[in-house]
């Protein structure tokens, strides 16, 4: 089969025609002989059927009458039938009676007896039998022999005719068919002439020659047709490339294009500047030398790994170009297929990222580092916080936190500037460092508080160890610009993981005991304990309960009256909180407030209180308790104070309340003044905007400069009842408060007295020009209930 | 020639014919190669007669004869002694104890379609249709009168034709 596969279509044409007649030719000339022979025989077996008959019938009277002449006589005339050999005829006992031979065929006898089998039992004789019938009365038989050779002959002549006449005819067939299949072969010949033209010259504008308008035609059209679709493609393809090379040769991405194998077959200009590599033939290994000796390998394997799976390829890698530069790239190449799915190469790009990872290592630093002491920051502490909680965890061994705040940092900050502040926290970030393990971390929690996370102590006395080492570091002057500071530090310690299990905890245990250190004379140090940790147990107790009461009402406000000293008469009232505890009774501010202002529950108290407030003063004011031009102070917490809803919050309740916003008066403390200036200046700014009178409470114990004073969009003084107290003892106290009213009036402000008890401090307030004047002497804090019945009986409050 | 010579033989062998058996089975084939007409016959069922004169025929081919069927009727054998019963003959055979005279005389009267055999010389030529000869081999052979068969309206078969010796016709037997 394949050797007639490699046969020209023209053999096979051929081949096809002739073998189809002579198949033709030669069924139908067998077919004809055998019909032929057939039907001679036949026609002969007839024949010899009407002979034999006749001849029977001839013989009956010399087989009646015995007479053999006449029955040898009658015989004698099948000699004119010269393929009838023998003819024997038998009496009515099958005895021969008379027989005829052929005397060429003297090799035949007729058997004295017949036999009912045939005499020659094969096809060179056809034997006929005839009975020889008298008056129904079968009186013989008569037997002819006839020699089929003419028959065999006649067939054998047709035969040879046939052979003669296919001869002929498959030569008139293979001339015809090679003249013939010139109608198929050629139009395809030429078609083959045009696609090799095409290959060879790559011209795809040719077309093939349509000289026929059957199939071969069509075929021809459907050739011209794909070769115009080549073309246009191949001009696509060619516009696409050149669109290609146009975009990576401005690109400012390294482009490049390898074989299946690697080889590069195209780089970019970009790529050659990133890579430093400008050999006209760029090889592989040029490449593979330009690596970075410490990646090499790594990229090599990933890179053949990627090839051999066929894999998109994409990893970031250090460059060392033969420059001496080193080039962080990152480089992506994804494979490319032909029409069959099979990779033909890869087209990768290649771009530098030095600039980039240096921005991100930046950025990280940002992210993770304090900016000023280049000290970790909260986020980065925490992480390895919990990294050594894992670690401690697994390894059974227990770690120490060290929270350090420094003593009055803000008191130095205020005094030295911030300048001077920063560079502060510098030098002790660099002392820190300095008294610290390398494996110890060091973080700038914000402001002026630190902590220290040592992963791995096996006692607590090595944190005890360390917390003393700092505090000494510490002490040692630093030395700044112009001048030299003596700093202290409160330390808080707790142990991991005894103390606590997780960061939070153990980060407010340390906490904690850094308040505790604090509130125990600072500039030493307090592990965590128990007890310290009962107490933050009852604190939140407390704020529990504190919630509770919010919920339930269980707050109050009381009132305590403020007099005019100049007309002596009420000018207004301080409002108070108290709590009505259900089951302890009053419980002063002071033992919940502190608790409020750090669970951060100050917020709706004090929210509460100015509604209340509000709502009251214009109770009073319906009563006539309360002048117009009277007012109600409330106290501010520092939490509160700069919570940013504030302004809002004043100004809503005072117009919901429809009260004027001048009988609403605000105090806030002289330290909260100190946290933030500006922000303190801006919202006190709003507040005076809406109407409300702003004073400042507890005047004198702070460090307010008076330079700040003067800048202070405030109203009123409230100097500190430890002034007042001492009057008239205390000589020094007694100046301070003329000196203290002197200035407020010099300033503008007016002035209150808090704390009055006596008639005598009474009288010295009033000698001094104090304006307004609050104490036992003038009248307790009470319930509103308790005001209403003592307001109609004011003698109280003009004892003067 | 060849068939004759095992034919002889083997009829001798198996028994030696006597001439008068040989001329027995003779007359009962000529019934089989002779055309009588219906008259010929009472009817139907009547049986072929053939009437010896001259000699009384029995034995055992006589017998054999008579279980024969010939052109479906039944055979009988007639030894007549009289003339008289001749009428019912459909063969008479005259033997040579019938002298001439008698032998013409009989022939003569007689107007039936009776095929008339005789075995004297020259009998089909002078009396009968058909007379039995001797030939040189010492074999029974037949003469044939055409004529005279014409006239009592019996036809022969071609075949019959074929062995007589000699047929005379048109004439030439009278």
């Amino acid at each position: 089969m394949k050797s007639i596969r490699k046969l020209s279509l023209r053999f096979k044409t051929i081949m096809i025609a002739m073998i189809t007649s002579a198949l033709a030719l030669a069924i139908s000339g067998i077919f004809f002989s055998l019909y032929d022979y057939q039907l001679a025989k036949a026609k002969a077996e007839q024949e010899y059927k009407v002979i034999a008959t006749i001849l029977a019938d001839r013989s009956t009277a010399a087989l009646e009458f015995f007479d053999e002449q006449l029955a040898t006589d009658n015989l004698r005339a099948l000699n004119a039938r010269t393929s009838i050999s023998l003819g024997c005829l038998y009496d009515s006992k099958d005895r021969l009676f008379a027989n005829f031979q052929r005397p060429s065929y003297q090799q035949l006898k007729c058997p004295d007896i017949l036999e009912p089998t045939p005499l020659y039992d094969n096809n060179q004789f056809l034997e006929t039998r005839q009975m020889v019938i008298l008056d129904e009365t079968v009186i013989g038989r008569l037997l002819l022999l006839a020699d089929q050779g003419d028959l065999r002959e006649t067939m054998f002549l047709h035969i040879v005719t046939s052979i003669i006449i296919i001869c002929i005819t498959l030569f008139i067939t293979f001339l015809l068919a090679v003249k013939l299949q010139a109608f198929v072969t050629e139009p395809i010949k030429k078609l083959q002439d045009i696609v090799i033209k095409i290959r060879q010259s790559d011209n795809y504008s040719l077309r093939a020659e349509k000289t026929t308008e059957d199939e071969l035609g069509d075929l021809v059209d459907a050739f011209n047709g794909m070769v115009a679709k080549i073309e246009s493609d191949n001009v696509a393809l060619r516009d696409n490339e050149e669109r290609f090379r146009t975009l990576t040769a401005s690109s400012p991405v390294g482009v490049f294009q390898t074989d299946e194998e690697g080889q590069y077959t195209y780089v970019n200009a970009r790529w050659r500047e990133i890579t430093n590599i400008y050999d006209i033939h760029l090889t592989q290994e040029a490449w593979i030398k330009t690596l970075h000796p410490e990646e090499r390998f790594q990229v090599l394997s990933r890179w053949r790994e990627s090839l051999s799976k066929g894999e998109e390829f994409r990893m970031e890698y250090r460059l060392l170009r033969d420059d001496g530069e080193d080039v962080n790239v990152i480089c992506n190449a994804k494979p490319l297929y032909d029409a069959s799915d099979k990779i033909t190469g890869y087209l990768g790009s290649l771009s530098d990222i030095s600039e980039l990872k240096s921005v991100q290592s930046q950025l990280e630093q940002l992210a993770l580092y304090d900016p000023l002491t280049k000290l970790a920051n909260r986020h980065l502490f925490r992480n390895r916080l919990e990294k050594a909680i894992k670690q401690s965890e697994r390894e059974k061994n227990s770690l120490a936190i060290l929270f350090l705040d420094i003593d009055h940092f803000k008191k130095i900050n205020d005094t030295m500037g911030h300048d001077q502040g920063d560079e502060l926290l510098k030098a002790i970030a660099h002392r820190l460092r300095f008294c610290t393990r390398p494996g110890d971390t060091v973080a700038r929690m914000g402001g002026d508080e630190f902590t220290i996370l040592v992963p791995e102590i096996h006692h607590a006395q090595e944190a005890d160890a360390i917390a003393r080492k700092v505090l000494d570091v510490l002490k040692v002057p630093i030395r700044l610009t112009g001048l030299e500071v003596i700093i202290t530090t409160s330390i808080g310690i707790t142990i991991g993981l005894s103390d606590a299990q997780d960061a939070n905890s153990l980060m407010k245990n340390a906490d904690l005991a850094m308040y505790r250190a604090k509130s125990q004379g600072r500039d030493n140090y307090k592990f965590f304990s128990d007890e310290m940790n009962m107490e933050l147990t009852k604190q939140l107790a407390v704020e529990g309960e504190i919630r509770q009461g919010l919920e339930r009402d269980e707050f109050e406000l009381y009132y305590q009256p403020k007099i005019d000293l100049e007309k002596d008469s009420l000018i207004g009232f301080e409002a108070l909180i108290r709590w009505n505890h259900p089951t302890k009774g009053i419980i002063s501010p002071l033992e919940f407030i502190p608790v409020a202002e750090d669970s951060g529950l100050i917020l709706p108290i004090g929210e509460w209180v100015l509604k209340t407030a509000c709502e009251q003063i214009k109770e009073f004011t319906d009563r006539g308790i309360l002048q117009e031009t009277g007012h109600v102070a409330v106290n501010l917490s520092p939490r509160q104070f700069h919570d940013s809803n504030l302004v809002t919050i004043i100004q809503e309740f005072i117009a919901r309340s429809q009260i004027k916003s001048n009988q609403l008066e605000i105090e806030i403390t002289e330290s909260l003044l100190m946290d933030n200036m500006e922000s303190t200046i801006s919202t006190l700014e709003a507040l005076k905007k809406l109407g409300v009178i702003l004073a400042i409470d507890d005047f004198g114990t702070g460090y307010s400069s008076l330079n700040y004073l003067k800048r202070l969009p405030i109203h009123i003084l409230k100097v500190d009842r430890s002034f007042v107290t001492d009057i008239p003892i205390d000589n020094d106290d007694m100046e301070i408060t003329a000196a203290v009213i002197a200035m407020a009036h010099k300033l503008g402000l007016k002035v209150v007295a808090e704390g009055v008890e006596q008639e005598a401090q009474a009288a010295f307030l009033k000698e001094n020009n104090c304006d307004f004047v609050q104490g036992f002497y003038y009248g307790q804090p009470m319930s509103v209930t308790e005001l209403y019945a003592n307001i109609s009986n004011n003698k109280q409050w003009r004892k003067l | 020639m060849f068939g004759c010579c095992i034919c002889a033989p083997n009829l001798s062998a198996a028994k030696v014919p006597d001439e008068y058996d040989v001329k027995l089975v003779y007359l009962y084939n000529f019934t089989k190669f002779i055309n009588w007409p219906d008259e010929a016959f009472a009817n139907q069922d009547s049986p072929f007669s053939i009437c010896i004169f001259g000699k009384s025929l029995n034995g055992n081919a006589v017998k054999a004869l008579e279980e024969k069927k010939t052109r479906n009727r039944t055979i009988e054998i007639v030894n007549l002694t009289a003339t008289e019963d001749i009428s019912r003959c459909q063969i008479l055979f005259l033997t040579k104890a019938v002298n001439y005279p008698a032998v013409a005389k009989i022939a003569k009267d007689i107007k039936t379609s009776t095929l008339v055999v005789g075995e004297t010389a020259g009998f089909a030529r002078h009396s009968g249709e058909i007379g039995f000869v001797i030939d040189e081999r010492n074999r029974v052979r037949i003469e044939v009168n055409l004529d005279r068969a014409n006239e009592k309206n019996i036809s022969f078969r071609a075949q019959l034709l074929e062995i007589a010796r000699k047929i005379y016709r048109d004439g030439e037997g009278l």
